[in-house]
């Protein structure tokens, strides 16, 4: 849809404290410059006050600011249906930004606005759990209105507000999921074939096949990739120690010091399954659906191991800062309606929903997309294969990031 | 200073020359200061500034207090040394890989197709031709050619070159084949300017001399190039240590190929580690200034700028 309006947070921050301060000309003239910089250095440096929610606009100024990662909305060739019908019904613009592509990445560029409490440039953004729970300890998002939300109310799956959301923000008071991701194990099925025998793996075990060696590819998001090689042997993710994260990063360094795993990749990475570079690994179940959909044929396919798999949501939240909030509740409730889930669904964004009743239209539409356990797991499948990654303590944060990240460049 | 090696220009030591500088010549050269304080000087300051602070005691992940920690570097120049001297390795064999080829080529246009303009015209375009296209497409375009299934590594197989469960991309040569592909033109200009103005009349009365073509290379050609040889290498090994594209994982490189700047790209985006982040950019700047002081004083070439 439209660009994000030219308006950098910073300046706004500026001109509100210019307005703000009641300075004379003549004290302007006398100490203006240094009384300037100053106010900047402020808007720039993080506080440790206690943040306040900014003055909601939204009644006057109809629009709203969202960021999201790619292949999250139908017609990302810039027609995008859904928010355009919402933009009709509801007289809201929705400035809608593919700006994310990395958690880190893009906490790193608004997080002096947000410990500031001021406006980060967008009213909303889609984040990952771990993320979210970073936010919401700092106190740097808003609590939502669920008055405003009667479709969020009514279709919000259960278990995105205990299981998958309870750990970081129990009761969902601050963040709703959008989106949530399954990684499992993936593979080209010829190719597995060829260099196997075998059909698909079945266990993690498989993927450590000498016959795979330099043809295996991994997740570069840590959560994910030690999740999975966790519960493989057999660490409840829920609850592990800081022995049981070193022992199976330790297991992982071998693996990429012998050359068993070759790419370690967070993005693009299904184009290495498509030149032969990658035979199998772990993906992110969706990304996966959405290829073979793409290349008409099930070439890739995807499995989900007996020892189970992690599963992550990416959430929103709206930042103190954000002027727009009933706007994003508005835009965020349309989502939740099952309908609208549905026409996502169908339009190729296949990772897993968290509106009930949306199951239900996608199988009458296309039951082979709607019965995909990957894309809408079942009860049962929720309740006993997939697994959120524990929460992480500031300093174990800290920790296991540079361990990871030292792993994956090969510092040794 | 290293910076010279970049003009062809001699300093004129004549004083006759100089004048006073009035205040037309310092408005004249206030914008150049300006900018120079604005957007060098300022963000230097800032990157010293930031490669001496010490964590949070809170231990909340990018979370730094200003500080005069230099243990900073230690620690970085310890943990990353295997990737600071793979940085150089590389930059070293592909800087090297790069003259080798470009010698000859600006040799041939800048020498041999004088008579002819045009195609020498031509040549020209087609060296930069190729650098129309974005860094980034041209090196995700070569991660393609290049990978496992494609013909070039078929060959390499059916040759014998690699086992049949080794593959090229990913590996040191990989790397250093993107580097002195993706840099090859910062060497082949400089070489072109200087050889085109090489006079040949030299060369005749070598061999009037009775030289043979190898000594009027060695003894002629060759020393009458060094400055292009100079401006080329440091054009060249510059960037291409502080590189972090044709490295990263996601291009030729994979974990066993990460350079300094992968490394920097790491802390700074990924482990909010700021100060390292800095003190190892500050660290590759030191470096590479001690390295380039050294080699324009130790090839003599000071005297022929």
């Amino acid at each position: 849809m439209n660009q994000q309006p030219n308006q950098d947070p910073i300046l706004k921050d500026l001109i509100a404290s210019a307005k703000n301060s009641q300075v004379t000309r003549r004290g302007l003239l006398a100490g203006g410059g240094a009384i300037s910089i100053a106010a900047l250095l402020a808007a720039c440096a993080p506080g440790k006050k206690t943040l306040s929610p900014a003055k909601d606009i939204s009644a006057t100024d109809k629009q709203v600011i969202w960021d999201n990662w790619p292949y999250y909305m139908d017609g990302e060739d810039g027609s995008f249906p859904t928010l355009k019908a919402f933009q009709k019904e509801s007289g809201i613009t929705v400035h809608y930004n593919i700006n994310v592509d990395d958690n880190n990445t893009y906490f790193a560029r608004i997080k002096n606005q947000l410990a500031a409490g001021s406006d980060t440039g967008a009213d909303t953004m889609c984040l990952t759990d771990w993320m979210i729970a970073r936010l919401i300890n700092s106190g740097y998002v808003q609590e939502l209105d669920y008055t405003a939300m009667p479709n969020v109310s009514a279709n919000l799956l259960p278990s995105f507000k205990t299981t998958f959301g309870g750990s970081f923000d129990p009761g969902r008071k601050y963040s709703l999921p959008w989106k949530g991701i399954v990684a499992a194990i993936g593979y080209h099925k010829a190719n597995y074939k060829k260099l196997t025998g075998k059909d698909a793996p079945a266990t993690l075990e498989d993927l450590w096949n000498p016959a795979l060696k330099g043809k295996v590819e991994v997740l570069s998001e840590m959560r994910d990739t030690l999740g999975v090689m966790m519960m493989g042997a057999g660490i409840n993710i829920e609850s592990f120690t800081s022995d049981d994260f070193h022992n199976t990063l330790d297991k992982f360094t071998s693996l990429v010091s012998s050359g068993q795993i070759r790419g370690i990749k967070g993005n693009s990475y299904i184009e290495d399954y498509k030149n032969g570079d990658a035979v199998a690994g772990i993906v992110w179940a969706g990304d996966l659906i959405g290829a073979n959909i793409e290349l008409g044929s099930d070439v890739l396919g995807v499995v989900l191991l007996d020892s189970g798999s992690t599963f992550a949501c990416d959430n929103f939240v709206i930042p103190m800062g954000s002027p727009h909030k009933a706007n994003a509740e508005a835009v965020i409730d349309y989502y939740f309606q099952p309908e609208v889930a549905a026409k996502l669904a169908l339009a190729g964004v296949n990772y897993v929903t968290p509106v009930a009743g949306a199951k239900e239209l996608v199988i009458a539409e296309n039951p082979s997309l709607g019965n995909n356990p990957l894309m809408f797991p079942t009860d049962e499948i929720f309740a006993t294969k997939l697994k959120q990654f524990r929460a992480l303590t500031p300093k174990e944060d800290n920790e296991f990031s540079k361990a990871w990240s030292d792993a994956a460049n090969g510092v040794v | 200073m290293a910076f010279a090696a970049f003009s062809n220009d001699k300093p004129t030591k004549d004083s006759s020359t100089k004048r006073k500088s009035g205040p037309v010549v310092l408005a004249l050269l206030a914008p150049g200061l300006i900018y120079l304080m604005l957007f060098f000087m300022t963000p230097l300051i800032s990157l010293v500034i930031t490669s001496l602070e010490s964590p949070d005691p809170s231990g909340a992940i990018g979370s730094y207090f200003n500080d005069v920690n230099f243990s900073n570097y230690a620690t970085v120049a310890v943990d990353y040394l295997p990737q600071i001297m793979r940085s150089f390795g590389y930059a070293f064999a592909a800087t090297v890989f790069a003259l080798i080829i470009s010698y000859p080529v600006a040799y041939f246009i800048g020498v041999k197709l004088r008579s002819r303009p045009l195609t020498q015209r031509l040549m020209l375009t087609l060296v930069i031709a190729p650098f129309f296209i974005s860094f980034l497409l041209r090196t995700i375009a070569w991660k393609q050619l290049l990978s496992d299934d494609s013909g070039f590594v078929n060959i390499l197989h059916s040759m014998g070159v690699l086992a049949p469960t080794q593959f090229f991309l990913g590996t040191d040569a990989a790397v250093i084949f993107g580097l002195t592909y993706n840099f090859i033109p910062f060497m082949t200009l400089p070489l072109f300017t200087n050889l085109e103005r090489l006079d040949v009349r030299l060369l005749e009365a070598g061999s009037d001399l009775y030289a043979n073509p190898r000594h009027i290379f060695t003894r002629v050609t060759l020393p009458l190039s060094m400055p292009g040889i100079i401006s080329g290498t440091l054009l060249t090994f510059i960037p291409i240590a502080g590189d972090y594209v044709n490295a990263s994982r996601d291009f030729l490189g994979s974990s066993k190929t990460s350079m300094i700047g992968t490394m920097v790209e790491a802390d700074y985006l990924q482990n909010l580690n700021y100060p390292s982040a800095s003190a190892m950019s500050v660290l590759l700047m030191g470096v590479i200034l001690a390295l380039v002081t050294l080699y324009v004083r130790r090839s003599g070439t000071e005297d022929l700028l």
